[in-house]
């Protein structure tokens, strides 16, 4: 992406804090990210980090307490928090505009309509096409995303489907109306590996054909690793590593990141290798103190960690909130070696095996 | 041999109709043998609906068993009473995904880990029952002041130590893990497949590890066994089935799992295996994976491959093994 291409969506400093009783949870933090057209852009992080709901905030759809507190959304120039929430404007975006896949297709699907019906009823009331029109655009998506036998699936209800066909149909109703930007949250979680394959194979190739640009919220670093362009890292509510994909995952420069990455077992891992957890858990959003959010956590932190204000992302294309990038890239060092090692085991590993010619067809 | 399961079957009957009569059967295990050595690990990955649930759930005897047998320490459990089952029970209990419903929340971490010790009458006296759950809790990383707590008041990492506490306070030498690290975040996860990798170190449990993510599988077995509808399609050791796959459908489920690095992942050709996974109720004639399998042959469709042995340790049930190099 060049530099001078626009943006499809521009959060800035977005802030989204749940009322309760005993105080603010601060659930999003002051983010600032972009998405540009025909991206595939992941939030990667654990769960309560808020990933998800930055994306709700953007969509305008917090639950109560919830509540966007500050910031600025430009979607394709217009900033969607100046719009109220169920107002006919913000209706056209969300699901016109922009496509949303959540992990759940059984809450989100209608259980007494047909599926055909479900995607039409968008076609018709953002695209405003006759009946018959929506419906054969309808079976048209089905078709695309997957579904044999599109024109009498069309007419199944949702219980109908399995697992990974409900969430074709979520993924074709996303995409009923050219949305500009897909958002993607969870949506292959609960799938088997082999499904979540199939599915996420399919999303990239039809994203990648119609230019949509997506937003990918995964806590799984295989799948980023393996379909996204740039990376956003979150952690507590605040975005604390931004970059390309290789940037993240070959010079990781916030300790969160590259605890995530020691952490996490690989399947192809030389043997010997002793996952590294992160000690302790992750703070509580209630009452969070303006100073790194990682610091309790972190083996790099020092003095300054504690008593600063938090870090801020220094800007630029791979970026993070870190006050001791330098001393974090020693431990990079350390694991380089492990990588080499990895590299050395993956000429006879199943990442080669699979493929050697001969083997799969 | 800690435990020998050999020809496993767990049939449910599905009814129909006002009477409730029986119209058919769901072979959710369908003939399924391993065996486990004291202090190590047999993984059982497979999609939902493989069975290995079921499987687990029939060694324990939750579940009665249709055939087959299960041994457990050289003694045949399959048709034992429910009265003579219970104090073999204390040897081989189970770690179950969400310790949030399966910890009673209404008592402390403390009586929670003690419950076994009362129910087998493992402590002598009331000094001697404190003493083996603070034992118990510092033993599986719990901080000190665990045992007056509640279980809400921890966070899920937390609570599944408290649940692998509990299960190791009668000294099994046997565990059931049910996806019991699945539900937990990257580097709590870590935390505790190093806790599980420790205390069988120190204590020499086996497990039994149940898990869809095939990276923690490899990570924490020393055997490995693959199921597909109801079926053990292969078995070996870690290395054999993670680096040496012989069955197509072992090798497709590995092409799937995405590995965290770029360019390891540019670099990988990957297979995406077609269709779904077809109802337990309706399994393809001959092999089960025929209609799914880019290897297949008209053969397939007819012959119900047994497993074949590939070396002492290593088994695969398909017809086209011995071609493929």
């Amino acid at each position: 992406m060049t530099a001078a291409t626009k943006p499809v969506l521009a959060v800035r400093d977005l802030r989204t804090y749940f009322r309760t009783r005993t105080g603010d949870v601060k659930a999003v933090d002051g983010v600032s990210y972009h998405v540009n057209p025909g991206e595939i852009v992941a939030f990667v992080g654990e769960s309560g980090c808020g990933k998800s709901v930055t994306q709700y905030s953007t969509l305008q759809l917090v639950p109560p307490p919830g509540e966007v507190v500050g910031g600025e959304v430009l979607f394709e120039g217009l900033n969607l928090l100046d719009l109220k929430p169920y107002s006919p404007q913000m209706r056209a975006v969300r699901g016109g505009g922009i496509g949303v896949v959540f992990q759940e297709p059984m809450t989100s699907l209608n259980p007494v309509m047909t599926v055909g019906k479900q995607i039409a009823e968008s076609i018709r009331v953002h695209l405003k096409l006759s009946r018959a029109d929506a419906m054969s655009r309808s079976i048209d998506l089905l078709t695309r995303v997957g579904i044999p036998d599109a024109a009498q699936r069309a007419r199944a209800y949702p219980h109908e489907f399995s697992g990974g066909m409900r969430q074709r149909v979520m993924i074709a109703m996303a995409l009923a109306c050219d949305p500009r930007l897909i958002i993607a949250d969870e949506a292959t979680t609960a799938l088997d590996v082999t499904t979540e394959a199939q599915l996420l194979e399919m999303i990239r190739d039809v994203v990648r054909e119609t230019e949509t640009a997506l937003i990918l919220v995964t806590h799984n670093l295989g799948i980023v690793a393996r379909y996204a362009d740039r990376v956003y890292v979150m952690y507590a509510g605040d975005i604390v590593e931004s970059g390309t994909t290789s940037e993240i995952f070959e010079n990781p420069k916030h300790p969160y990141t590259l605890g995530l990455l020691s952490a996490m077992p690989r399947i192809d891992d030389p043997h010997e290798r002793q996952l590294e957890p992160i000690p302790g858990v992750p703070p509580n959003l209630l009452d969070k103190p303006d100073r790194c959010p990682f610091m309790p956590r972190c083996p790099f932190a020092t003095a300054t960690c504690e008593t600063s204000p938090k870090p801020l992302l220094e800007g630029g294309e791979h970026s993070a909130a870190c006050y001791e990038v330098d001393r974090s890239q020693s431990l990079l060092r350390a694991q380089r070696e492990l990588r080499e090692q990895r590299a050395e085991l993956a000429a006879r590993s199943v990442v080669n095996d699979l493929t050697a010619p001969g083997g799969m067809p | 041999m800690i435990l020998r399961v050999d020809d496993l079957r767990t049939f449910f009957p599905v009814r129909r109709g006002l009477l409730k009569r029986k119209v058919g059967e769901i072979k959710a295990v369908d003939g399924v043998s391993f065996s486990i050595q004291p202090g190590t690990t047999l993984g059982l990955v497979g999609e939902s609906g493989s069975g290995k649930s079921t499987v687990a759930r029939t060694v324990l005897r939750l579940y009665q068993p249709t055939t087959g047998t299960v041994e457990f320490k050289g003694r045949d459990i399959t048709r034992v009473s429910m009265r003579r089952l219970r104090p073999l029970r204390r040897h081989m209990p189970m770690v179950f995904q969400d310790p949030g419903s399966s910890l009673d929340p209404r008592k402390t971490v403390g009586a929670l880990i003690g419950e076994p010790l009362l129910v087998h009458k493992l402590a002598t006296s009331r000094e001697a029952y404190r003493k083996r759950i603070a034992e118990l809790i510092d033993l599986v990383g719990l901080p000190e002041t665990a045992a007056d707590r509640m279980p809400h008041e921890f966070s899920g990492g937390q609570r599944q130590r408290v649940a692998i506490a509990r299960a190791i306070a009668s000294e099994p030498d046997f565990l059931v893990l049910d996806e019991a690290v699945s539900a937990l975040d990257v580097s709590v996860q870590a935390q505790i497949v190093n806790l599980l990798e420790d205390l069988q170190a120190r204590l020499g449990i086996a497990y039994l590890f149940i898990a869809h993510d095939l990276s923690v599988v490899r990570h924490i077995s020393d055997q490995v066994a693959v199921m597909y509808l109801g079926r053990i399609v292969e078995i070996g050791n870690r290395d054999e089935i993670f680096a040496h796959p012989r069955h197509p459908y072992t090798r497709l489920l590995l092409s799937a799992v995405a590995v965290p690095d770029p360019v390891i992942e540019a670099k990988r050709e990957r297979v995406i295996i077609r269709g779904e996974l077809p109802s337990l109720l309706n399994r393809p004639r001959g092999c089960h994976f025929s209609n799914r399998c880019p290897l297949v042959t008209p053969e397939c469709h007819e012959i119900d491959p047994p497993l074949v042995p590939l070396s002492t340790t290593h088994a695969a049930a398909c017809i086209r093994i011995g071609e493929a190099t």
